[in-house]
C-alpha cells in the first residue's frame, strides 16, 4: 500500500514537473518573437525553434546534473573556476542582459492587462512590478513555480487554434521548408533566426534551472525526475512556440500583418475560437509573462549573490539573505524606471532576445567547463557524447553571438 | 616608422570602429523612397489590422478589451508612420510629391481605421467603413510595393 502511495506520488511529481516546464517554457520573447517570425516567414524559421530546444535541453540538464552532484549552483562555482576577473565579465554581461529581460516580462504583464482591461500599461506597470515583489517576497518557491507553469499551459490554445483555422495542411506543411519570402533578404532571416535561438536558449532558464535545482534540494536521485522535466517539458513548450508561429503564418502572414503589439500576436486566436478562446489566451499570457518576471528577477538576485558569496535562496527567511532580496528589488525598480521612460515594451523585447544571444557564450561555456571538472563532478562529468552535442552547440552559440551586432545593424533591428 | 605589435593593435581597432561607423552611417542614410514605402508597409499592416478586427468583431469573437486595445495599437502604428513621413526630407519636386502622397494616404487610413473602431461600438455605416479600409489599404499597399516594401 504504502509503495502504491509512493509510486504515485512520483508520477505525480513528475507529472507535474513536465506539466509546469511546458506551461513555463514561452515568455514574452517567445511570444513576440514567434509572431513576428510566423507573420512574416510563416514557418520557415520553425527548425531554428527546434535547434534552439535540443540546445536549452542539453545545457539545461548539464546545469541540473552540475547542481545536484555538487550540491552548488552552476554560476556559485564559476567564480572559483574562472577566477574572479573573467568571472566578473561573465557576470556583468550577464547581469545585464538578464536586466533587460525583466523589464521585457514586467512590460509584458502590463501588456496583458492591457488586453484584459484596455487600461494604459503605463498604469499597470508599478502594479506589476509590485506583485512580482511581493511574490518574491512571500509565496514559497515550488508554488511560484507550479501555479505559473500550470497557469501558462492555457497557452496551448495556440496549438489548438492552429487546427481550428482550418488551414490547407499541406500548404502549411510546405512552409516548413526553410524558404526566404519574397521581399525578404538574407539577412533579415539570419537576424530573425538569431532572435529566435535567443528566445530559445534565454540565459536566464538555466540560471534559473541550475539555481533552482539547490533550492529543491536535488541530489543525484533526483536527476531523472529532473532529465524528464527537461527532455519532455521543453520540447513540448517549444510546441507551444510553434503554435504561436503557425497562428501567425495561417491568419496575419496572407493579409501582410506585420507584429508590432501583443493584441496582435492574440488577434488570430480570436479569429479561431472567438471569446473563450481569447480568455485563456490572456490568462496564458499573463501566467507566462508574470512566471518569466518571477525567474528573471530571481535570477539577477540568484547571479548577485552567487558570485559575491552572499547568502541567497528562498528557502532562507528575507532576513537572513538581506542582500539577495534587496538586490531583486532594486533590479525590479530598474526596469520599473526603464518603462517609465515610455518605451515600447515589445521593442524592448525584440532587443532583449538579441542582446541574450549575443550574451549566450557567457552562460553556456562555464557551464561546460564545469560539467567537465572532476574536482567538482567526481565521476559525474559528462560522457563524449554529451560532450560533442555541447560542443557543436558552442560553435552554434558563439557564430549566433558573433554575427548579431552586424546584421542588427545591417537590417536596422530587422527593419 | 616603427611598427610595434602594440601599434598594429591600435590601427587594427581604429579601422574596426571605422568600418563599424561607416556601416551605422550607411545604414542611416536611408533614401526617401524607400522611408516612405516603409512607413506605407507600417500603415497597410495598421489598416489590415483593423478589417481581421472587424472580422472578430462580425464573429463575436472581440472579448474583453483586445479589440479596443488593438484598435488603439493600428492608430498608433499610423501615427508613428505619418509623424516619420512629416519629418523626412525632400530633395527634389519628385520626392516632395511622393511625400505627400503618402501623407495623405496615410492620413485617410487614421480616418478609415477612427471609423472602423467607431463600427464596433455601433456608430457609422459598417459597409463604407469596410469600403473605406479597403481603399485605404490598397493605395498604401501600391505605395509600399512601388518603393520596394511589397
Amino acid at each position: 500500500m504504502m509503495a502504491t502511495k509512493r509510486g504515485a506520488g512520483a508520477i505525480f511529481a513528475v507529472a507535474l514537473g513536465i506539466l509546469t516546464a511546458i506551461g513555463g517554457f514561452v515568455d514574452i520573447g517567445d511570444l513576440v518573437t514567434n509572431a513576428v517570425v510566423g507573420s512574416r516567414f510563416g514557418l520557415g524559421l520553425v527548425w531554428v525553434v527546434v535547434v534552439g530546444v535540443v540546445g536549452i535541453c542539453v545545457y539545461a540538464s548539464m546545469a541540473g546534473r552540475v547542481a545536484a552532484v555538487s550540491g552548488r549552483a552552476t554560476f556559485e562555482i564559476i567564480r572559483e573556476r574562472l577566477g574572479p576577473r573573467a568571472a566578473l565579465a561573465n557576470l556583468a554581461g550577464s547581469f545585464l542582459i538578464n536586466l533587460l529581460t525583466v523589464t521585457a516580462e514586467i512590460g509584458g504583464i502590463a501588456l496583458a492587462f492591457q488586453l484584459a482591461t484596455s487600461i494604459d500599461p503605463a498604469i499597470w506597470v508599478p502594479l506589476a512590478a509590485f506583485g512580482v515583489w511581493i511574490a518574491i517576497w512571500r509565496v514559497k518557491f515550488s508554488l511560484l513555480e507550479n501555479v505559473t507553469g500550470l497557469l501558462g499551459l492555457a497557452l496551448v490554445v495556440f496549438v489548438v487554434a492552429v487546427f481550428l483555422l482550418r488551414p490547407d495542411w499541406a500548404a502549411l506543411g510546405g512552409q516548413l521548408v526553410p524558404h526566404l519570402p519574397a521581399g525578404e533578404n538574407l539577412s533579415t532571416y539570419f537576424f530573425y533566426a538569431i532572435a529566435l535561438f535567443g528566445a530559445a536558449m534565454t540565459p536566464y532558464e538555466v540560471f534559473f534551472f541550475s539555481s533552482g535545482a539547490i533550492e529543491e534540494r536535488w541530489t543525484v536521485k533526483a536527476l531523472a525526475q529532473s532529465r524528464a522535466n527537461v527532455l519532455v517539458g521543453f520540447p513540448l513548450g517549444g510546441l507551444l512556440s510553434v503554435g504561436i508561429a503557425a497562428c501567425a503564418t495561417i491568419v496575419l502572414l496572407p493579409r501582410q500583418i506585420e507584429v508590432t503589439s501583443l493584441s496582435q500576436v492574440a488577434a488570430p486566436v480570436a479569429v479561431a475560437g472567438g471569446t473563450i478562446a481569447l480568455a485563456f489566451v490572456l490568462v496564458g499570457i499573463l501566467a507566462a509573462t508574470f512566471g518569466a518576471a518571477l525567474e528573471t528577477t530571481l535570477s539577477a538576485g540568484y547571479s548577485l549573490a552567487q558570485f559575491f558569496g552572499w547568502p541567497w535562496g528562498k528557502f532562507r527567511p528575507p532576513a537572513d539573505a538581506a542582500r539577495f532580496h534587496l538586490s531583486m528589488i532594486a533590479c525590479v525598480l530598474v526596469a520599473v524606471g526603464i518603462l517609465a521612460t515610455g518605451v515600447d515594451p515589445i521593442a524592448v523585447t525584440e532587443f532583449s532576445v538579441v542582446f541574450s544571444a549575443i550574451a549566450l557564450p557567457l552562460t553556456y561555456l562555464p557551464i561546460l567547463l564545469v560539467a567537465n571538472d572532476r574536482e567538482y563532478m567526481g565521476d559525474a562529468v559528462n560522457g563524449r557524447g554529451m560532450n560533442a552535442i555541447a560542443l557543436v552547440y558552442l560553435v552554434i552559440i558563439v557564430v549566433a553571438s558573433v554575427a548579431a551586432i552586424p546584421l542588427m545593424i545591417v537590417t536596422g533591428a530587422g527593419g | 616608422m616603427e611598427y610595434t605589435p602594440g601599434g598594429m593593435r591600435v590601427r587594427r581597432m581604429l579601422a574596426g570602429c571605422g568600418i563599424a561607423v561607416a556601416v551605422v552611417a550607411l545604414s542611416a542614410c536611408t533614401p526617401l523612397k524607400a522611408t516612405m514605402a516603409d512607413a506605407a508597409a507600417q500603415g497597410r499592416s495598421a489598416v489590415e489590422t483593423s478589417r481581421l478586427l472587424l472580422v472578430v468583431d462580425e464573429n463575436g469573437g472581440s472579448g474583453f478589451s483586445v479589440t479596443a486595445t488593438a484598435f488603439a495599437d493600428a492608430l498608433r502604428e499610423l501615427n508613428n508612420a505619418v509623424r516619420t513621413v512629416s519629418e523626412a526630407d525632400a530633395g527634389s519636386d519628385t520626392e516632395s510629391d511622393l511625400r505627400r502622397d503618402t501623407l495623405d494616404a496615410l492620413r485617410a487610413a487614421v480616418d478609415a481605421v477612427e471609423d472602423a473602431r467607431g463600427t464596433v461600438h455601433g456608430i457609422g455605416d459598417p459597409d463604407e467603413v469596410v469600403d473605406a479600409l479597403e481603399q485605404a489599404g490598397d493605395r498604401l499597399d501600391g505605395l509600399a510595393e512601388a518603393g520596394g516594401a511589397g
